[in-house]
């Protein structure tokens, strides 16, 4: 349930900040859906194969509400997933790595989604471009990560949650 | 055993090159050509943006009173502005219905029902804006249930922004100007004198605001502050609409054309309703 409340909200937050924020905005592009992933992980307590179709389906729902891409977030959300649980075997689970995932799960989306539409000719590789949309997406996801982890921490304390640590 | 293991392990390896290279044929082929949403796409995208508009109302109410309060604060300063342009606005009045009676009158004259710049009204409000931050894209609340169809040009009060790219039944996106899409080119003129020069809108720089206009031919000199509209030729876009004015003119690297960069008349950064330009219908 909590999972369930985390990727919808998340997911809704995204839609709706992006109305608060400036289309060309240095500092503050949204990737909410993508950072409730690396909150969600824990809470799958090794049911790996149950996180990643989830991870699926919510990237295939981001293509068809709010990119018209379909497949291509659907693979770059199992790709990142993926790479969250690797990241969980190195990093132990407290804010402070949580932010630290943060930031490596933004950088490796957007690496991987940039060379992806390079690749396909949607546009010409610019390295200014790609380093752009990494810095720009670090601030408002990394403090939006690490509220997201306090809350749903408390609240799984609180209804006796089992999660990773 | 161990030849054993190598085999299935070059499989593994072919296994996921094939898939590899399936998926970014797949990827490229919807990210590059224009398709149509599917009835499943539509319904889901409609669905999640009703719920997604029903719980941005409240914060939308907060947003539009701060506004509301913030431009408050100048009212007397706008007032004065507003009552010069009211001047403007009676001369300009006139000038527009002798224009508009000398048209039909040369229309009919021609036996012409329809021509570049006739066009219908209809506005949107932006519910999304650019998520997915490589698209420049925005989504807004009227679709195919509304008459809206792929191509159409949108505009804000400002100029022109885009066109309608993907069409579901209660919404559209809309593909910005200011993508880096290389299919996403527009014909445009600029204003010299009593003479047009015609070019390409081509690129979009986010500092300072400016488009770049391609293939000018050298021969003319273009000062700065000069309009850019819309041609009306080849694209879907009418004729006339604000672009811009021109920043600066540069000789392309070989002398051979002109380059122009355009200061766009629009703040692509805050959007928030914007109108869907329909073409009339011949003999309507």
């Amino acid at each position: 349930m909590l999972v369930a409340i985390t990727l919808i909200v998340s997911f809704c937050f995204d839609g709706i900040i992006s109305n608060f924020i400036p289309l060309h905005s240095q500092l503050l592009i949204p990737l909410l859906t993508l950072m409730s992933l690396l909150i969600v992980y824990p809470y799958f307590n090794h049911h790996e194969d149950d996180y990643l179709k989830v991870a699926g389906v919510l990237g295939l729902c981001y293509d068809i509400v709010f990119t018209d891409t379909v497949f291509l977030n659907c693979v770059l959300f199992l790709l990142v997933a993926l790479f969250i649980r690797l990241l969980n075997e190195w990093f132990s689970n407290n804010i402070f790595s949580v932010g630290l995932m943060a930031i490596l799960v933004i950088t490796f989306a957007r690496i991987l989604e940039y060379s992806i539409l390079s690749l396909v000719g949607f546009f010409a590789f610019d390295w200014m471009y790609l380093f752009q949309g990494i810095y720009s997406s670090i601030l408002l996801n990394v403090i939006y990560v690490m509220l997201l982890y306090v809350v749903t921490d408390k609240i799984s304390r609180k209804f006796h949650i089992r999660k990773i640590d | 055993m161990y030849s054993q293991k190598k085999m299935d392990k070059k499989y593994y390896i072919l296994i996921g090159a094939i898939v590899a290279a399936v998926l970014l044929g797949l990827i490229a082929h919807i990210v590059t050509t224009d398709r149509t949403l599917t009835p499943i796409e539509k319904a889901i995208k409609d669905t999640v943006l009703l719920v997604q508009k029903v719980a941005y109302q409240p914060i939308k109410f907060v947003k539009d009173k701060v506004v509301e309060y913030q431009e408050k604060q100048d009212l007397y300063e706008k007032y004065k502005t507003l009552q010069k342009k009211v001047k403007e606005t009676d001369l300009i009045q006139a000038e527009k219905k002798e224009l508009e009676h000398q048209l039909k009158s040369m229309k009919e004259t021609l036996e012409l029902n329809n021509t570049l710049v006739e066009t219908e009204y209809l506005n949107a409000t932006v519910v999304n804006r650019n998520l997915g931050y490589w698209y420049n894209t925005i989504t807004i609340d009227k679709g195919s249930h509304n008459g809206v169809e792929k191509d159409m040009p949108v505009i804000v009060s400002d100029g022109v922004i885009g066109k309608v790219t993907k069409v579901s039944n209660f919404n559209s996106t809309v593909k910005l100007l200011t993508s880096e899409d290389v299919n996403n080119k527009i014909s445009v003129k600029i204003a010299v004198g009593d003479k047009y020069v015609y070019g390409l809108l081509s690129g979009y720089k986010r500092k300072g605001n400016t488009f770049t206009v391609e293939g000018i031919a050298d021969n003319i000199e273009i000062p700065a502050g000069s309009i850019v509209t819309t041609t009306g030729m080849g694209d879907n876009f009418p004729s006339g609409i604000m672009v811009g004015k021109v920043k600066k003119v540069k000789t392309d690297n070989f002398d051979l054309a002109k380059t122009v960069e355009v200061t766009s008349s629009v703040d692509f950064d805050d959007l928030n309703y914007v109108t869907i330009l329909k073409r009339k219908e011949a003999n309507q």
